[in-house]
């Protein structure tokens, strides 16, 4: 299965605080039958952003999970209609999520890719394509990011 | 001027995400300066890129961008350096800003080899961790000329000629080896100034430190009786430090700013500081070194006998920690004024501790867990000829009486030592040393080793037993009242 493909991807979450965006990603992510319990991953979620935000400014967040919980390493994107308030470095509410999922015995294929994402994502150009262009363009983006 | 080089360690909690963005953002953002960077990426993937020593070595700046921490033996690689530590959510918000200032930011590292408890605080800054960083860069010349040394005294010691340059005279090879040999311990002077005054102000100050020293040290151009030694290497390499670090603050504006480190800090520096020494601070300095000399050299049996005591007290305290290496640096730094007596001290005692843990570990297994028992081989091999570092395992176990042990046998050790004037010339490969000419007169040497190991072995077995069996009957009172009540 591919880690990212136009069914990972909800240009429309409804959620409008963080704990309601986690639960949506967690529910897509359940709907699609990469984690074993959805409410694990939100737990696990909720733990990760205790550490520290994941939201790295201009109004985009990672909010990322590695447990046994996850099946396979995957990556879900999603937009939300509302801002969302996420304590992010930089204050601003964020609207943009791009979430990693990792199994704990994850390969190192998968997690060399995940790596390669990161690494875009402090590049503007990537981060105005996530913020800004349609679907079909963020898709290719993140997808070139991972090949 | 050569760019600045940078190396950086990432990592995060999870470990898939911000490690890499963090790395991302630093390479990307140093590069825009036109600096070279490697960053290491501790993911959960395991170690990428991982920084060689060179690479650390080089670098003129440690960023370690964590978020979930360092583990002291993984940070030892950054000793001496000057390090930026920051969360790495902080390192990812201020990437921009991060490289401004950056001196003012860095601290100088410097990893504590050993924690005896919670009692010893690591030295992270400060003079010591300066003096050390000269000391270090000092070594190579000592070793390598004190190497050279010998092999120079060992040829004139199986009957060749030792004949030195002259009009007309064509010198004899020892006399060349040995001369080579002599350059190292004339160069560790400035070149431990000049790295000491580097660690504080940077590269500016390298090179006015490295010729003021060598000017306070040359008795030929001051005139004076006695250099300065390691006196004038430390007086020096702080002062100019210090002052080039305040220096390079001065504003200049834009059209002289670029020539500010390079050029005018040098040579101001370079005229202020030389002028002050060759008048005031050189003559000064080696008036009191020559009490010290001679006051060593005609220093009465008794003190000879305390100060071999303290010295092999502290050396054997903490195994490379910071009392050790007081007691060692002083040592050490005697050997450019050609007193040889004290270095001999560290060369006996320092074999110690780790090899009579070793042997201890033989004679009385059963004061001893499973593991020292297992580790006691490498302990031994490697305290007899690299570093006393092996013996801190066995000290944290049983802190009191292994090190009351290794303390007292050290003291009494190091006062034998220095009343059968054993001399070391310069570091070496431990219980070899005599037989590469390092240490001599060898009989005494091994003579000594044997009485420390021979005493340390004992007090370390009698300790020992006697602090188990307190514990023990402390166990067995608990017991006593837990069953009472």
């Amino acid at each position: 299965m591919a880690m990212f493909e136009i069914s990972h991807m909800n240009m429309t979450l409804t959620g409008t605080t963080q704990d309601e965006i986690l639960k949506d990603l967690a529910h897509l992510a359940k709907s699609l039958d990469l984690v074993t319990d959805e409410a694990e991953l939100v737990n696990d979620y909720h733990e990760r952003e205790k550490e520290s935000t994941t939201g790295f400014g201009n109004g985009v967040a990672i909010p990322h999970a590695k447990s046994n919980n996850v099946k396979t390493a995957t990556i879900l994107f999603g937009r939300s209609q509302a801002a969302i308030e996420w304590d992010s470095l930089d204050g601003k509410p964020v609207n943009t999520f791009i979430s990693l999922l990792v199994p704990a015995d994850a390969g190192d294929v998968h997690l060399k890719l995940l790596a390669s994402l990161s690494r875009k994502l402090v590049h503007k150009d990537f981060v105005e394509i996530l913020k800004t262009g349609d679907q079909q363009a963020v898709l290719n983006a993140i997808n070139e990011a991972i090949s | 001027m050569a760019e600045t080089k940078i190396v950086a360690v990432t990592n995060c909690p999870a470990g898939i995400a911000h490690t890499y963005m963090v790395a991302e953002a630093i390479e990307e953002k140093a590069k825009s300066l036109g600096y070279e960077v490697h960053v290491e990426t501790q993911g959960a993937s395991g170690i990428e890129n991982k920084l060689t020593p060179d690479q650390i070595a080089a670098a003129n700046y440690v960023i370690l961008a964590l978020g979930k921490g360092m583990t002291d033996e993984d940070k030892q690689r950054f000793n001496g350096k000057k390090v930026v530590e920051l969360p790495v959510s902080e390192a990812l918000k201020e990437v921009d800003t991060l490289f401004d200032d950056i001196d003012d930011k860095a601290k100088v590292f410097t990893a504590s080899k050993v924690k005896l408890g919670s009692e010893q605080d690591a030295v992270t800054d400060g003079v010591m961790s300066y003096l050390m960083a000269g000391v270090s860069a000092a070594l190579p010349f000592v070793i390598g000329g004190g190497l050279l040394i010998a092999i120079g005294s060992m040829m004139v010691q199986f009957g060749m000629p030792n004949t030195a340059l002259a009009k007309g005279v064509t010198p004899s090879l020892a006399w060349v080896i040995t001369s080579i040999g002599n350059l190292g311990f004339q160069f560790m002077i400035p070149i431990m100034g000049a790295y000491i005054a580097f660690a504080i102000g940077d590269k500016p100050a390298f090179a006015p430190a490295f010729l003021v020293t060598y000017l306070a040290n040359d008795t030929d151009l001051l005139g004076t009786q006695s250099g300065a030694g390691f006196l004038g290497a430390i007086v020096v390499g702080l002062s100019i430090g210090y002052f080039v670090k305040y220096f390079k603050k001065v504003k200049l504006g834009k059209n002289f700013q670029s020539i500010l480190g390079f050029m005018i800090i040098p040579f101001v520096t370079l005229l202020v500081f030389g002028l002050l020494t060759y008048y005031l601070l050189g003559p000064f300095m080696g008036w009191i070194m020559s009490i010290l000399l001679v006051f060593l050299k005609n220093i009465p049996t008794s003190m000879k006998l305390v100060g071999g005591f303290l010295v092999g007290c502290m050396l054997a305290f903490d195994m490379g920690g910071p009392i050790n290496k007081t007691a060692w640096f002083f040592s050490f730094s005697l050997l450019s004024s050609g007193v040889y007596n004290w270095y001999g001290i560290v060369g006996v005692v320092t074999l110690l501790p780790p090899m009579a843990a070793a042997i201890a570990t033989w004679i009385k297994p059963s004061l001893f867990s499973k593991q020292e028992r297992a580790a006691s081989w490498s302990a031994f091999i490697v305290g007899m000829t690299v570093a006393t570092e092996p013996a801190i395992p066995y000290a944290l176990a049983a802190p009191l009486p292994m090190i009351a042990a290794n303390t007292l046998a050290g003291g009494i050790t190091g006062a034998i030592t220095i009343m059968l004037n054993v001399e070391r010339m310069a570091p070496g490969i431990g219980i070899f040393d005599p037989l590469i000419g390092l240490e001599k007169p060898w009989y005494w040497f091994y003579l000594c080793v044997a009485i420390g190991l021979f005493l340390n072995v004992f007090f370390i077995i009698t300790f020992k037993s006697a602090w188990l069996k307190r514990r023990e009957k402390k166990e067995q009172a608990k017991l006593a009242q837990v069953e009472n009540h």
